[in-house]
């Protein structure tokens, strides 16, 4: 008998469930805009494409909780930053899940995801650092080199630096901002006498330190990829107790558990300069911001915006790519999660970036 | 630069040497291409750091759970996949394949359990330095190359001097005729997972002291390892020893002459050329006809 009404019972609940799904399906009718991203999920760079699924889930859960026209959703793939799968991911998104917008991080992924959205008129948004051509139905929200170059410039003018060691990882988006600062620095009278590259996933620099240092520079400036930042810093703690070191924003994602000691390390810094944002995710991911998620979160939230702000034409239920798009590049300016950023004509999202120092065991904003 | 360069050799090559001694013991009893040990190092780190940094547990808690997990670990892997799998008459091809599912599943565990971001089981603030005159180490290097010589010592006795070792050279040499004899190979294999365990586990929460952790770590790790022991010959536990020191030495030269990026460049080209011209390493066994 027990049995029997407990079975009732789980049916009944079931049923009920059922229902009440049924009902809230029928209830909303909004039209549904897709929005796919291709993000390194697993290897060596899956800590910065979970960053960015958490920050545009975050995002999305926004506004979920208003009142909006279009109901949106979100759909992960995995591409290992490989621009093949990268491409298949996108084609997938457009072709069989009629999304309207592609995200992708990395700038070796995001050529054939932009030229894929944009011969499909897609709105393709990326977090790619330094990038230049950015396509008709494309928004890159990955740091420009002026500005990081000037903050650099700036912080290591002010410790009077004359000489610089550049290193970073053997990537895409290294070669992008070292070269860029190699070519600049000497012009500003700051001589590069080390322009060093390691291969992604390398643990071993210590020999590397030994033969930078026979040069003698002021200054390391380094822009790597985990866990090269780390060890790097480590290493170079280590073997020569200073710490004359400076990350091109990407220092800000050492956890400050991992090296406490190094005390007076700055980094410019486009992790997320909105203080509430830092705090809100970290809450809930208990886990710190990574590079490109507050950027991403600011493209997104751009480009929903404008979807709710954008007009419908003739019978369509969603406003059309090319007409969302001129809504974004009207807006100029947004604030966000990664502080005042600026939105050009070609595309370039330009964030705001200052520099952070470790000063008392926490990554602070450099004093003006 | 010289004895920076000498220094930085057996820094490398004792974490190199580790790796390539558990492969060897390993690979000679199951010879085939065991991706899962890479895995079992990772264990060793992700366990240090669970006990450890998460549960605040005692240092040598932690050192000895981790060590405690990756033999278990080892062991279980052993008794629950190859050893089925050899007994359904699996090849080395299918064991290698199956090592590779087992190693994709842990690496999947990891990062989910864990994280994706990179974790070092141990601050600067912490780090207690060994002068040698000419320079200064972190102690947890200089415990790895203590560890480099004591695996070794260890490992050449038993397998030398010990009725095991003899057990375990008899497997190596001819796993039919050892088993022909009586010798209860599974039994010799599976001890030998959990020899091979502790190495890793050792190597595993040294790794985590110095250079840290991410999910990936496994694999670099591994193909190193297991290009010093091919490099120095599978033949012996010397060619483990030597093998790895020779790739770290070759690869640091290279670091000098070049530019660090071509590391790994340096490493292949090394275990293409041996391969091709030396296939059984610089030790390698003189053939009795």
């Amino acid at each position: 008998m027990k049995k029997l009404i407990l079975s009732l019972c789980v049916i009944l609940t079931l049923t009920a469930c059922k229902d009440e799904k049924k009902n809230v399906a029928q209830a909303d009718t909004r039209p549904v805009i897709k929005i796919g991203a291709t993000l390194p999920l697993s290897g060596d760079l899956s800590y910065v494409g979970i960053g960015a699924q958490n920050a545009l889930q975050m995002l999305l859960e926004k506004w979920q909780n208003q009142n909006t026209k279009y109901k949106y959703e979100l759909l992960f793939e995995n591409d290992m930053v490989k621009p093949q799968q990268a491409a298949i991911n996108t084609q997938k998104f457009i072709n069989m899940d009629k999304a309207r917008v592609v995200v992708s991080v990395f700038g070796i992924v995001d050529r054939p995801v932009d030229e894929i959205a944009n011969q499909n008129k897609i709105i393709s948004l990326s977090c790619s650092h330094g990038k230049r051509n950015i396509p008709e139905y494309g928004l890159n929200t990955g740091m420009q080199n002026e500005e990081n170059y000037a903050e650099a410039l700036r912080q290591l003018k002010k410790r009077n630096v004359k000489t610089v060691a550049l290193v970073g990882s053997h990537a895409a988006v290294s070669n992008v901002i070292l070269d860029y600062m190699a070519e600049h620095l000497p012009q500003d009278n700051i001589q590069v006498l080390a322009n060093e590259r390691y291969a992604i996933g390398e643990t071993d620099y210590r020999l590397s330190i030994q033969k930078i240092e026979d040069m003698k520079p002021d200054y390391y400036l380094v822009f790597g990829v985990e866990p090269m930042n780390s060890i790097f810093v480590k290493q170079y703690n280590e073997l020569t107790g200073k710490n004359n070191i400076a990350g091109l924003g990407t220092f800000c994602n050492i956890d400050s558990k991992v090296f406490p000691a190094i005390e007076g390390v700055w980094s410019t810094d486009f992790v997320g300069n909105n203080e509430t944002f830092v705090k809100e995710y970290s809450n809930k991911y208990h886990t710190r911001v990574e590079v490109c998620s507050a950027n991403l979160y600011d493209g997104l939230d751009m480009i929903i915006t404008a979807f709710e702000n954008t007009p419908v034409e003739g019978n369509a239920t969603i406003p059309n790519n090319f007409a969302v798009m001129k809504n974004i590049k009207e807006q100029k300016v947004w604030n966000g999660a990664s502080g005042k950023i600026k939105i050009e004509e070609n595309g370039i999202v330009r964030s705001e970036v200052k520099s952070r120092i470790y000063k008392n065991g926490q990554w602070v904003k450099t004093e003006e | 630069m010289l004895l920076h360069l000498l220094l930085n050799t057996l820094i490398v090559g004792a974490g190199y040497g580790l790796t390539a001694m558990a492969f060897r013991l390993m690979y000679s009893v199951s010879p085939f291409f065991n991706m899962t040990l890479g895995a079992v190092a990772a264990l060793g780190a992700y366990t240090a750091y669970g006990l450890i940094s998460l549960c605040g547990l005692p240092m040598w808690v932690g050192v000895i759970g981790a060590i405690a997990a990756c033999a278990l670990f080892s062991y279980f892997l052993e008794a629950g996949i190859y050893t089925p799998m050899r007994n359904h008459g699996a090849s080395s091809m299918v064991l290698m394949v199956a090592s590779l599912g087992v190693y994709t599943i842990f690496e999947s565990i990891i990062l989910l359990v864990f994280g994706p971001q990179y974790q070092n089981l141990g601050s600067i603030q912490s780090a207690t330095t060994v002068n040698l005159g000419f320079a200064s180490i972190p102690l947890v290097q200089a415990l790895t190359i203590v560890a480099y010589f004591v695996c070794f010592g260890f490992l050449n006795y038993l397998l030398h001097h010990t009725f095991i070792g003899l057990k375990i050279r008899a497997v190596h040499d001819s796993a039919s005729l050892a088993n022909t004899i009586g010798m209860k190979n599974n039994q010799i294999i599976l001890l030998v997972s959990v020899l091979t365990g502790v190495v890793l586990g050792v190597n595993g929460v040294l790794i985590g002291y110095d250079t840290g952790m991410v999910p990936t770590m496994g694999f670099n790790l591994l193909f190193k390892g297991m290009i010093g022991a091919i490099i120095g010959g599978l033949a012996n536990m010397r060619g483990a020893f030597f093998g790895a020191l020779f790739l770290a030495f070759a690869e640091n030269v290279g670091v000098l002459i070049f530019a660090s990026e071509w590391r790994d460049l340096i490493a292949f080209v090394i275990f293409i050329t041996f391969l091709s011209l030396r296939p059984k390493g610089i030790f390698q066994k003189k053939e009795i006809n």
